[in-house]
């Protein structure tokens, strides 16, 4: 009890701390900023459940954002006929077709995660970009999008939470997604299937595409339809979050708790670099030093336990 | 069993992919060919449209089908926005009725690789003249080279060439036939001052990545207007792809920043962006104290003036008109008729829109893709120099003036 308390306390710390540089270095930063950094970090974080998924089955994935975007360019495109239930039926639709389709083709093809992905994601970029027109973009009326607008994002990412959660730790195909990213021989040994584990992993980021896809369309009230893999940088601040909540799991082993404290993390950063005037590049190499030095900390304490319990193991056997 | 029949199925088909490898320039001869075919439905089409007419415009028409057949390749989408293919509508109508046949690809700008990729690809694919739209001066050199050693010639729309050496360089090549830009640093520099008289001092900016050449020419502008005005660019987002993203970054802005007095879109390859930045302006309830600029006339500009989002935008009168008329002297050279013997240098100014009634106007004529700049007839009696034989850079720069003061007309 006494160590999940001082884990709890060491994983508030590293956002709290970052909050309060930001706050000292910066009058625009501080707890008006608050609302602004919860609510961009939704987005971020639902994608980063995921992505956490398919990385934890070992399985690299650069398409959520295209699916994302595909799914709410076919939610954006029924809301102008069927109004809310539209809007989400198309996102749920969408989303699920694209990773069942995914999926499908892992599991006949055996092309390795991140190759299909890219595949899917040239498709469904152009999918997306069909679907919405000349125009490039899909618009939904004022009244559809503060269903995922701030704060109602935040109680839909509290769910798609709780629902990681169930499913990650409380049911078999979370142990089975776990062991298989861990060591796929030894579960195929073992009596599990691993192509059908992985099969559902990937059928199951198809729900938290969806709560993406909602969240994505709604921030804005519209959607982008971009092509030329450009929705592949909408994978890169959810995979930052998924590395950065790897990395603290050994404090606690909560990762909806711990993708949330790394999307907080990271976007507190970018809003911290923007109150103090920096430029692009500025930022990029700043947040990129910061991941860097957090996960080379990381692995210089693994290597020093490491190190530790084999001079104790010498010692031991010496004695 | 099954796997050495899988290995000579594979050998077998390396084979005939070798095979059709090796007969490309076959293939590309074939292509000829059927670009010709296409002229010839081409010609037809055009002698069909100006038949009847009048007898100048048929021999208007039979003169300039007599001209050999070309292909032209534009590193620029025909699709995805109004924009684009208004610009591709306008292109191919030209290039088709004076008997070419125009391609386009989409992403050929993005990168120095994309760039090279692209004109690689329209060497191999047979084209006679390839327009790009580099996205920095350090890659011309190679296209230049590779354009000379195959025989085709190519020009470069929407960027000005800002490095002396390389643009001495390409200048002396015969196949580079010249560039269409806009000057970009003057209207950053004119939307700079428009809101300076709304007194905006403190501006946030969002932009392309740094090394691009528009958005950097821009934005030269926006901070000569700065000094001069002692206005400020307080913070920057670059390369937002996602209208969300622009939701985001404007967010940030206005919490960092509680001063603010604009948000300024230099420049975005994305759609929607503007819509984006108008809800988070509203959403935080600044819009009466944080100001909207752009450059470039994004779809929802009438919607933006009408609720009071935009306050100053400034553009081309069209975008499309930048490559087309890069395009006109490109396909002259390729007809074997150059409008100039040495490279031209083509500016387009762009003009501001600062209230409804005048972006109803244009978006009347401009919103929609079918708008032609000029009718077939006009295009080709006046940019075929075998038609005009007053055709020349200065001829030109008079056109895009003229058609620059009577946009909205």
């Amino acid at each position: 009890m006494k160590k999940t308390i001082l884990a709890v306390i060491e994983l508030v710390a590293l956002p709290f701390g970052i909050f309060i540089i930001f706050s000292l270095l910066t009058d625009g930063f501080g707890a008006h900023s608050i609302p602004i950094i919860l609510s961009q970090s939704m987005i971020p974080v639902v994608t980063g459940f995921g992505l956490a998924i398919m990385m934890n089955a070992e399985l690299m994935d650069f398409s959520m954002g295209a699916r994302a975007v595909f799914a709410a360019t076919i939610g954006g495109v029924m809301a102008q006929n069927y109004g809310m239930l539209g809007l989400i039926a198309g996102c749920f639709i969408g989303s699920m077709a694209a990773a069942v389709a995914m999926a499908v083709i892992y599991r006949l093809f055996h092309i390795p995660a991140m190759v299909i992905s890219i595949g899917v994601l040239l498709i469904y970029e152009v999918l997306a970009a069909k679907m919405a027109g000349s125009s490039g973009y899909v618009k939904i009326p004022a009244e559809l999008y503060k269903i995922g607008s701030y704060p109602m994002n935040i109680i839909i990412v509290v769910l798609a939470a709780v629902l990681f959660y169930i499913l990650f730790y409380k049911m078999r195909i979370g142990s089975h997604i776990t062991a298989v990213g861990n060591d796929e021989k030894m579960c195929k040994n073992l009596g599990i299937n691993a192509d059908r584990v992985k099969f559902i992993a990937i059928t199951l980021t198809g729900i938290f595409c969806f709560f993406s896809a909602i969240l994505t369309i709604c921030y804005s009230g519209s959607i982008t339809a971009s092509t030329d893999m450009q929705t592949m940088s909408l994978v890169f601040k959810p995979i930052m979050c998924v590395i950065l909540a790897r990395h603290l799991r050994k404090l606690l082993d909560c990762m909806p708790l711990l993708i949330f404290i790394g999307g907080i993390c990271i976007t507190m950063i970018f809003n911290g670099f923007i109150a103090m005037g920096f430029g692009d590049a500025l930022q990029d190499i700043i947040l990129g030093l910061f991941l860097i030095v957090v996960l080379g900390s990381s692995a210089a304490s693994s290597e020093l336990k490491k190190m530790k319990m084999k001079r104790n193991a010498k010692k031991g056997i010496t004695a | 069993m099954r796997r050495k029949l899988m290995a000579g199925l594979l050998v077998l088909t390396m084979m005939v992919g070798g095979l059709t490898g090796c007969g490309a320039s076959g293939k590309t001869s074939a292509g000829s060919d059927a670009a010709t075919g296409s002229t010839a439905v081409s010609s037809a089409a055009v002698d069909q449209s100006v038949q009847g007419s009048s007898a100048a415009k048929e021999t208007t028409a039979k003169k300039t089908a007599n001209k050999k057949p070309y292909k032209i390749a534009v590193g620029l989408p025909d699709s995805g926005s109004t924009m684009f293919s208004l610009m591709s509508n306008n292109v191919k109508t030209f290039v088709e009725s004076t008997g070419g046949k125009v391609v386009f690809q989409g992403g050929v700008g993005a990168s120095a690789d994309a760039t090279i990729q692209f004109v690689e690809d329209q060497i191999a694919a047979g084209a006679n003249g390839i327009i790009i739209s580099p996205p920095a001066d350090s890659v011309l050199p190679t296209v230049s080279s590779m354009c000379e050693e195959a025989g085709v010639y190519w020009g470069i729309t929407f960027r000005t060439i800002k490095d002396q050496a390389i643009k001495s360089q390409i200048e002396s090549s015969k196949y580079y036939v010249g560039n269409c830009f806009e000057d970009e640093a003057n209207t950053g520099y004119q939307v700079m001052t428009n809101l300076n008289k709304l007194v905006v001092k403190k501006i946030a900016i969002i932009s392309q990545a740094k090394g691009n050449t528009t958005t950097d020419l821009r934005e030269e502008g926006i901070n000569k207007a700065c000094e001069q005005y002692g206005m400020k660019v307080v913070t920057e987002a670059r390369s937002l792809t996602q209208a969300s993203d622009a939701t985001s970054a404007t967010e940030s802005f206005l919490s960092a920043y509680p001063d603010l007095d604009c948000v300024f879109i230099v420049g975005t390859t994305g759609t929607g962006m503007h819509e984006a930045v108008a809800k988070a302006i509203k959403d935080a309830g600044r819009q009466d104290k944080v100001k909207m600029a752009t450059i470039d006339f994004p779809d929802s500009m009438v919607e933006l003036f009408k609720s009071g989002m935009l306050d100053t935008c400034s553009g081309l009168p069209s975008w499309g008109y930048d490559p087309f008329m890069i395009t006109t002297v490109l396909a002259n050279k390729c007809m074997g008729t150059p409008i100039s013997e040495t490279p031209v240098t083509l500016t387009c100014s762009m003009f501001d829109i600062s209230d409804t009634a005048t972006a109803e106007a244009w978006t009347k004529k401009f919103g929609e893709a079918t708008t032609l700049y000029y009718d077939k007839d006009t295009m080709l009696k006046t940019f075929c120099k075998s038609n005009n034989k007053d055709l020349n850079a200065d001829f030109m720069e008079k056109s895009i003036k003229e058609f620059t003061e009577n946009a909205i007309k």
